[in-house]
Parts: structure tokens; sequence; C-alpha cells
């Protein structure tokens, strides 16, 4: 226990000493913190259409006033008498409508009244949500010029969105990157810590001492995961308040989980450290190894469901998901331990599978060297 | 013969260092590694992993009405295709506790009374419940779940079809909507950014390590010669590279190419001449491989962040969009989604490429610059 200690204590110094290290520990985060926070939106809002009024009637007008009313349109700037597809050729509009002659009509006579919609589709990410709205101005503004008494609804649904009835995207998003964050950068540290003992040749006095490959990786582990709580306390603490959220239920998940958290991820980053030959080695393989799949395989913006079939057996072995998905549960649901109690056994798992692969990593070079 | 041709027209001594920076690059196993896997595995990971529709949603639904009436109303929502996976729960505490637990997307609850209230034609209450912790995804569905209900008329009560108004809807450059190929054009140049950088902050790097610049600098070229031999070669790797991605993405994901090669290619290089001109002032400034990388980050992440490549562009507050000003991957993203899905020419794109063309000029000189006055 004391040798870990000591252990311990010799890599805190060389973590203090290291300045880029220290500044890169705390500043680079918080950076990352505020540019995805403030960054990542799903939901559009002003997007330029065209629209193309062939009907000139007040019906198609008034039509044309709802579509801009929703508040997803701004009037594309349109050079003249261009048309949406032109708009849309020039990258000047996302979205033209073109209304046919005799729109009002077929509306009146109760007849199917078709209409077009063109879509830019070298920009999908927000295809759905204009043919949603779009589709939503249609049965409002059926339903403003009928006379409601002559086509009663057969069901009316009553709504409720739970947990985030206020549909704020900053409580969706703000947790997912604290699980980005906390994964890549203590990751990060632990890699070039581990990898350069190697690189400046000084393992080798390590082997040479009486430290058992168990204590020498624990003492770093445990370095590095208090720098991680420092980092996950000043990501945290300025995150719930600037994007004014806060843990809802039961804190302890929360409490308990990112510790473990701090664990899978500076392991991942010691595993790939001792397996670097260098520290360059070791900076580039955690950003391309850690950083990636977390990005985009862990549900951090898109949905784990969309990924289709084998990146999505991949996206089981991303930790990040898991927590990402527990911590939503904290700041969000508010359900607590029956709901997210599988998310932290898969940590506990992986703090056991890395611990156990780095450590046959140490023993395999005590042998060779 | 050709390399005869080529040496008289660059003069001897640019011939003889770009044929010395290709043998290094080639010899150096972990540079052309580099080069080539990274960039690659990124763009076919993003390409295929990356989705921003909505899609498999699950529903769940509590039926407390078990009538012909209520079991069109399910049918309707489960054979739409936009909920493929569905569950029928006994009771809405289960859906409840499944809707916390995250494993239903959203619910709705029929009550025993929804046949006699069709059958009396007064409006029959549902009760639709929706998980909001993905925001974007709920406003989705639930948008959706409201049009289906109010359109919904049942077989058995004769109820006049009301008028609609029917959109016709046609997505131009992507008729499917396939994600990756909105994604893979701009992915190209994220890849391209993160290449390049590394690439040429270690070349630098190396010929300072190894102290061999001095010995460069004693032969009788220029030091614009020095400089110039060390870029070409990599422009043309990396240019190589794009090709690569996109004969990739050509035969895997069936991605287009609708424009201009040429302009195309213009473009990329330009825009690799950016990444190196940031790459080579992350070697100038940084003292060693390591903190090269480590600064990367500092740069790569708000430019990748603020060109839209990855997340939505429109979505973004105004004061970033305003800040994308100034991220020259932004505009070759906006090129090479216009060349490769719309086809779109030099008349539609000319000042994105005059903008990448200044930033190159600008980084370039602005680099070159530091690097001279250090050698001094």
């Amino acid at each position: 226990m004391n040798r870990i200690l000591v252990q311990a204590n010799k890599e805190w110094v060389e973590f203090r000493r290291d300045r880029l290290s220290l500044a890169l520990a705390f500043l680079l985060p918080l950076f990352s913190l505020l540019l995805f926070s403030y960054g990542i939106r799903l939901e559009s809002k002003n997007i330029p259409l065209a629209v193309e009024d062939a009907d000139h009637t007040p019906v198609s007008r008034e039509y044309v006033h709802r579509l801009y009313a929703t508040n997803m349109f701004i009037p594309a700037a349109c050079p003249g008498d261009g048309s949406p597809s032109d708009a849309i050729d020039r990258s000047l509009a996302k979205v033209g409508v073109v209304i046919p002659p005799g729109f009002a009509g077929r509306l009146f006579a109760g007849q199917v009244a078709p209409m077009q919609v063109l879509i830019d589709g070298t920009d999908i990410s927000d295809s759905m949500i204009i043919i949603n709205s779009i589709k939503a101005v249609n049965s409002y503004f059926l339903k403003s010029i009928s006379h409601c008494a002559r086509n009663p609804q057969a069901v009316v649904p009553h709504l409720r969105i739970w947990f985030n009835p206020g549909r704020k995207e900053s409580l969706f998003i703000v947790p997912g990157v604290f699980g980005v964050i906390l994964w890549m950068y203590p990751a990060l540290l632990a890699a070039v810590a581990a990898s350069r003992e190697k690189e400046q040749q000084t393992i080798i006095r390590v082997f040479s001492s009486r430290l058992s490959a168990f204590e020498f990786l624990f003492g770093k582990t445990l370095v590095y995961v208090l720098i991680g709580l420092g980092l996950a306390l000043v990501i945290l603490v300025p995150g719930c308040l600037l994007f004014r959220i806060c843990p809802v239920g039961d804190p302890t998940p929360l409490l308990v989980a990112t510790p473990l958290y701090l664990f899978t991820s500076v392991l991942f980053g010691i595993l790939v450290g001792t397996y670097a030959n260098s520290q360059t080695v070791a900076v580039q393989a955690t950003s391309t190894l850690g950083f990636f799949p977390c990005l985009l395989l862990s549900g951090f913006v898109y949905p784990v469901d969309n990924i289709p079939f084998p990146l999505s057996a991949f996206s089981l072995v991303v930790p990040a998901r898991y927590y990402i998905n527990l911590c939503r549960d904290a700041f969000e649901r508010g359900i607590g331990w029956p709901a997210v109690y599988p998310d932290s056994l898969m940590l506990l798992l992986f703090i056991a599978i890395m611990f156990t692969i780095s450590f046959l990593g140490i023993c395999r070079m005590q042998l060779k060297d | 013969m050709i390399a005869a041709v080529v040496e008289q027209w660059l003069g001897p001594h640019l011939w003889a260092l770009i044929a010395k920076e290709t043998r290094e690059i080639l010899r150096n196993k972990h540079l052309i590694f580099l080069l080539l896997v990274p960039p690659i595995i990124q763009l076919l990971i993003l390409g295929a992993a990356l989705d921003p529709q909505v899609r498999n949603l699950s529903i769940g639904i509590v039926d407390y009405a078990r009538s012909h009436e209520s079991r069109d109303l399910t049918a309707i929502l489960t054979n739409s295709g936009v909920f493929p996976r569905a569950a029928f729960f006994d009771d809405d505490r289960r859906l409840g506790r499944e809707l916390e637990r995250a494993h239903v997307d959203l619910g709705i609850v029929i009550p025993p009374e929804f046949t006699d209230d069709i059958d009396r034609r007064t409006p029959a209450p549902v009760q639709v419940l929706v998980d909001g912790s993905d925001a974007y995804s709920a406003g989705l569905a639930s948008g959706y779940i409201l049009r289906t209900l109010e359109h919904f008329r049942p077989s058995t009560a004769s109820m006049q079809p009301a008028p609609r108004i029917d959109p016709q809807v046609d997505v131009l450059y992507n008729p499917g909507l396939l994600s990756s190929w909105y994604f893979v054009p701009g992915v190209l140049g994220a890849t391209l950014t993160l290449t390049a950088t590394l690439v040429a902050s270690a070349t630098v790097l190396r010929e300072r390590e190894s102290g061999t610049m001095e010995q460069l600098l004693m032969t009788p070229a220029a030091d614009w010669e020095i400089l110039l031999a060390k870029i070409l070669p990599l422009v043309m790797f990396l240019l190589a590279d794009v090709v690569l991605a996109v004969c990739a993405a050509r035969l895997i994901f069936g991605l287009p190419f609708r424009g201009s090669f040429i302009v195309f290619l213009c473009a990329s290089a330009l825009y690799v001449f950016v990444g190196i001109g940031l790459g080579m002032l992350l070697g100038t400034v940084c003292r060693s491989q390591r903190q090269a990388q480590l600064a990367s980050f500092f740069i790569n992440i708000p430019l990748i962040q603020l060109s839209g490549t990855v997340v939505p562009f429109d979505t973004m507050p105004a004061l970033l969009q305003t800040l994308a000003v100034l991220d020259p991957l932004r505009y070759y993203a906006i090129i090479a989604r216009s060349v490769i899905l719309k086809g779109a020419g030099l008349s539609i794109l000319w000042p994105q490429l005059l903008l990448l063309a200044l930033f190159s000029a600008l980084m370039l000189t602005f680099s070159v610059t530091l690097f001279r006055r250090q050698l001094v």
C-alpha cells in the first residue's frame, strides 16, 4: 500500500512539473465544453424557403403566410423571379414550395389539393423537420379554413412530453458533452504519462525495483483518476451553471458512476500507453481509437439505434455510451438506480477488462526486457 | 523522359529536393500509415455511422378498449414504418416504467370509452406520452403521431373524408436521403485537416529534431526551394488521398460525382495548402511532436465544429455562425458538397474558391516567414 502511494506521489510530481499537460488538463476541456454545448443543436430554425405561388389567390397567399408563421422558415433571398429549384441550385434556399394553379379551388371543392415541396438533399440533417413542419402547417391551415363542425375529428390526442416538457435541447446535449470530455482528456493525459516512461527508458528502473506490476499500474491510475475528478468538478459545475441544468432525483448514481467512468477512461489511456512505443503514437492512438468512437458511436449527437449492424456491435464496447446514458438519466429523467444499474455494471466490467489487459502488457514487457 | 522535362522546368535544385523529400516520405512507414489509413477509416466510419434521421423509434401501446376501432388505430401506427418496434402492454403503469427506462420512445393509451365515443361520434380522447429526453426526436415523433391521430377515421364509422393538402416531396440531389452522401463530402474535408496538420508538423519537426536543417541550408538551393520541396510532395500525397477517398466512397456508398473533377481537385489542393500551412505553423511554434499534436486539438476541434461537417451548421448560435466566417473548412465543405452532389460549377462557387485561395496564401506566407525567421 505504501509503495502504491509513493508511486502515486511520484506521478503527481511529474504531472505538476509538466506545464503543457497542466494547461491541457484544464483549459482544453473547458474550451471543448463551451464549444460543444453551445454549438451543437439539432432543431433548425430560420430555414430559407423559396415559394412559387402559381395560384395567386387570397387562400394561397394566406397559406404562404402560415408557412412563414411557423418560425421555421424565412423567405429566401431570391434574385428577381427565380424558380425555387433555381434558388436551391444556387444554395440560396434549402426548401422550395410550388403551389399549382387551382389550389384554392380544389380545397373548397373538398378535393385533394396537390402541392410540391423541393428539399435540398445535400444537407439532409433537417429534411425530416422540414417535411414535418410543412405537414403540420397543412393540417393547421385546413382546420382554420374548413368549418370544424362539418368535419369533427374522430380522435383527440392528448400529448404529454415527459422529463423535458419544454423540449430544451441543452438538457440532451450537455450531459453528452460531459461524457465525451471526461472520456477524452483523462485518457489522453494517462496515455502520455504511461508512454513517457517507456520513451525515456525509465521503465527499466521500475522493473528493476521491487515495485510489482500491479502497484505500478495502480499508483499511476490513482493519480490520474484524482486529476480526472478535479477535471470533472471543473467541467460539471460551470456546465450546470451556464446551461441551467441540475441533477434531478437521486444524485448517487452520478456520484458513483463518475469515478467509475474516470477509472475506465484512465485505464484506457494507460492501456494504450503501455502498448505504444512513443508519446506521439500514444496521443495519436488515443485520439483515433478513443476520441472518434466516443464522439460518433456513443449516441452523443445522433441516436445509437441509427448505427448500422457491424458498427452497432462495435458501439457496445464504447464505455462513453453507458456513461452518457447514465448522465442523461441523472440530469433529465431522474429515475435513479433502477434505470441505470446496468450502465454502472458495464463500467465495472470495462474497468476489470482494461486493468487485466494493461497488467498483462506490463508483465510481458518485464519478461522481454 | 518525363522526369527530364519536369527537371528542366523546375530547375535542378528543386527537382533534387523534391525527389529527396518524396523518398523520405516513402521510407517513413509511420508517415505513410498516417497518410493512408486514418483518413479512409474515419471517412468510412463517419459515412456509415452518422445518421441524422430519426429512425427506429419504438412505440408502446396500451389498448384498454380492445375493439375493432382501437385495433384500426394501432394498426395504422404500427404499419406506418415510422415505428418499426411496437410493444403492447397490459396497463399504463407498465408503459410508464418502460418509458422511464427508455425502452420505448413513446406510448399511447387508448381508454376503455374509446369505442363508445367513436360510435357516438364524439371526439375520443387518446393519451400520448412522449419521452422528451431527446428533445429533437421527441419533437419529430410527437408531430408525426399527432397528425396521424387527427387524420384517423375508423373504417366502421362512415365519416366523409376531409379535404387534404397533399405535399409531394422531392428531395433534390439525394432522393434516398442517404446520410452517407451527406456526410462523406464534408467529412473528407475534416479528415484532410487532421491529416495535413499532423503530417506537415511532423515533417518540419523531424528535420529540426534530427538537426539536418542546417545541412540543407548549406546547399546551393534557395530557402524557398527547400520549403517548396517540403510542401509539394505532401500536397501530392494528400491529393492522392482525396482521390482514393472519393473512389472508396463511390464503391461503398455509391456516392455520385456530378460536378467537374478539376474544380474539385483545385479546391482540394487549395485546402490542402491551408492544412499544411497550419501544420507548419504548429511545427514551428511547438518544440516536440507531442506538443504539436496536443496543440492541434486546439485548432482542429473548433475548425471541425464550426464547419458543419459533422454536426449541422444552421442550428448553431448566431455568434458561432459568424465566427465560422474564419473557418476555411466551412468553405471547403460547401465546395465539396456542391460539386459532388449538385454538380455546381465555377459560376456558383467562385466566392468560396477565392476565399480558400486567400486563406491558403495567408497561411503559407505566415508560416513560411515564421519558419525562415527561426532559421536565421
